[in-house]
């Protein structure tokens, strides 16, 4: 449905304000430019004046979009008519292995969410929602659309839910969909189920609310890639914070005819985190100044989580890397055959039991856990504390870089040992027979197998250095205090001491 | 080349502060767009400020007609190195999480009035033009009016 654009809101004819109840004054908020960030910053546009070309182009993210959706709908057809045997469709090998290796390996460890620029999931919605491709459209009057900012849009484009203006739903989409991990994980049909609904999802969302609220508030791989971008090496962000503060277009915000604004509600002049940035290059094409740009940065350069959402989205992944490395990667068949109970053959019932553990773990007794040593971190402290939310989300953060390291840890042998099927199935993607590449008929080798432990526990024990040296930061931040901060740190040092231990134990063994 | 604030002359200065009205003015305006359907009470309060912020122009126009012939001369706070007055998110994620309040909005403008004040009462010491001084005294005032107002709306 689209409406008429009215002409500009003029300041004139701006209705009378509705009169504010009398409040009490809360603290000031201190209006200033961002404090300056922490450790080093390269301006890679500034570096690579071609990759600056690029990404300032219109068609950017529809030239790099393309190929992926040509690919994902070639997997998506494999998954339908080809082969039942995972490990020989395309779907199954490129998208549960190669393409999760890369995501959680290289992707988000230094290209932050690079992978939003180039996902085909909400392709169709936009191009409804934005009626163009590539190019801007501007609300102009008597228009037809939406006006949004300056650019108008088409669909219903109403507000998200302020209730779900959260990341819980893709907390507790990802966990759904990874208790059921162990059916479309093996299943080519069952990865189409999953996939397609999500290209649907997104769609029928886009035509109903703004801009990009699927990929903020549902996705179930925005949710884990927001909390991991934290530690990214790469950033979109203001050059100049006064350039930014003195700019009254606000086109980053509010689109230009050069470039929409955010698609995913960021005021990127301001932005301080990447958690929602996905990196289209928008604000780099809208800028009328020129001063957006990206960095390469050091590891783990955002350090701030925001609300519970966050935090528990920590505790899932966490716990989701531990139980999967249980599950796939732990020589228990029991484990197994829960997540895979219509094949095993256990029952509907311990399947039940399987689910109600994997949720118990990062919902209640992570957190619990957590929450026990942070408690006793307050007591020990010794000193007045900040409020419990506040300390709590701060010591929660050390979640992060240990998780995608968690995470990179469980997915290594993956590629490792199970990176001859992508070279099968490249060169037979349906596993009709086809040789495309000569490469159909390669026996299955693992490489390097008797090394994964020692890479693992390498990991594991990287993942331990970062999070202890974030654990003390963290708790500066919480008690000024030196001793206090010492004696604050140090029994939340303990806890992630232990899980580091459990996963070498897990690891090892 | 940007200028620093003392090197302008007064009639520039005047010039200067009135470009910074009409930009505070395009941007609240903007805001109050980007709120427009989403927080309608926000939007409000930014399309108010941005009614006021262009009174705040028109003040200083008349100023800038009394004071001197011509017209204004072309100047605006990209050519000088400080950052005088300036309405800003303090949060790039408000509209993510719904998080800004529409007293938030008052408070926001309030702290860019009370800098651009302090500002202002600054350069006034320091500055050696003498009519430049006086004018820097009277947009402090000015400022100070403008902040009282909005101290006003918060309470």
């Amino acid at each position: 449905m689209s409406e008429a654009i009215n002409p500009n809101l003029t300041p004139q004819s701006v209705p009378s304000p509705v009169p504010i109840p009398a409040v009490v004054r809360s603290a000031p908020t201190p209006l200033t430019p961002p404090p300056a960030r922490e450790g080093w910053r390269i301006d890679l546009l500034k570096m690579f004046p071609l990759l600056k070309w690029v990404v300032k182009q219109r068609w950017f993210q529809f030239v790099v979009i393309l190929p992926n959706l040509f690919l994902f709908l070639v997997f998506l057809a494999a998954g339908i008519w080809g082969t039942p045997v995972g490990n020989r469709n395309i779907l199954i090998v490129f998208v549960w292995i190669f393409w999760w290796f890369l995501l959680i390996s290289a992707m988000v460890p230094f290209l932050s969410r690079i992978w939003c620029t180039v996902c085909p999931f909400p392709f169709f919605g936009e191009w409804i929602q934005r009626g163009s491709l590539t190019t801007p459209k501007m609300a102009t009057p008597g228009a037809k659309g939406t006006k949004i900012g300056i650019n108008r849009y088409f669909g219903l484009n109403l507000r998200w839910p302020k209730a779900l203006s959260n990341i819980w739903m893709q907390n507790i989409g990802f966990l759904g969909l990874c208790t059921f991990s162990a059916f479309y994980l093996t299943r080519p049909i069952v990865s189409v189920i999953v996939l397609g609904s999500l290209i649907v999802v997104a769609t029928v969302l886009h035509v109903i609310y703004r801009q990009r609220a699927f990929c903020n508030y549902v996705c179930p791989v925005s949710g884990f890639l927001s909390l991991y971008a934290m530690s990214s090496m790469t950033e979109v962000r203001s050059k100049d914070a006064d350039v930014c503060l003195k700019c009254h277009d606000k086109s980053c915000l509010v689109g230009s005819e050069r470039g929409w604004g955010c698609p995913w509600f960021n005021f990127p002049s301001k932005m301080e985190r990447n958690n929602y940035c996905g990196m289209c290059m928008e604000c780099i094409k809208s800028c009328p100044h020129d001063n957006m740009t990206v960095n390469l940065r050091p590891f783990a350069a955002d350090t701030k989580l925001k609300g519970y959402d966050e935090a528990w989205k920590a505790f899932i992944m966490l716990a989701l890397a531990l139980a999967y490395s249980v599950i796939y990667l732990g020589p228990w068949a029991f484990f197994k055959n829960l997540a895979n109970y219509t094949e095993s053959g256990v029952g509907l019932p311990a399947f039940i039991g399987y689910a109600l553990a994997l949720w118990a773990l990062p919902m209640v007794i992570i957190p619990s856990i957590f929450s026990a040593f942070h408690w006793i971190a307050r007591k020990v402290a010794g000193a007045e504390p900040k409020p419990w939310k506040e300390s709590f989300l701060l010591m929660a953060y050390p979640l992060v870089p240990l998780g995608l390291l968690a995470w990179i840890a469980f997915s290594v042998p993956l590629i490792f040992i199970n990176g001859s099927y992508i070279l099968v199935t490249m060169s037979d993607p349906f596993g009709w027979g086809w040789d495309l590449f000569h490469t159909a008929h390669t026996a299955w080798s693992p490489v390097v197998p008797q090394l994964m432990p020692t890479i693992q526990v390498f990991i594991m024990a990287l993942g331990l250095i970062l999070t202890l040296k974030s654990t003390f930061k963290q708790a500066g931040k919480v008690y000024e205090d030196a001793k206090a901060k010492v004696r604050f740190a140090a029994p939340m040092a303990i806890f992630y001491t232990a899980i580091v231990l459990l996963f070498i134990q897990l690891y090892v063994n | 080349m940007t200028r620093k604030l003392e090197e302008l002359s007064p009639k520039e200065m005047l010039a200067l502060a009135i470009s910074i009205e009409q930009s505070n003015q395009k941007a609240l305006h903007n805001f109050s767009e980007m709120f427009n359907g989403y927080d309608d009470q926000v939007s409000k309060n930014f399309a108010e400020m941005s009614v006021e912020e262009g009174r705040h122009e028109q003040i200083l126009l008349e100023k800038f007609k009394n004071m001197f012939k011509g017209p204004v001369p072309e100047i605006s706070n990209f050519d000088v190195e400080e950052v005088v007055e300036a309405i800003d998110f303090d949060d790039s994620e408000h509209l993510i999480f719904d998080s800004l309040k529409a007293k938030q909005v008052y408070q926001l403008a309030y702290e860019a009035e009370k800098r651009a004040k302090s500002f202002y009462e600054k350069a006034m010491k320091t500055v050696k033009n003498k009519e430049l001084a006086v004018l820097f005294k009277e947009l402090a005032a000015m400022e100070g009016d403008h902040a009282n107002w909005l101290e006003n709306k918060i309470k």
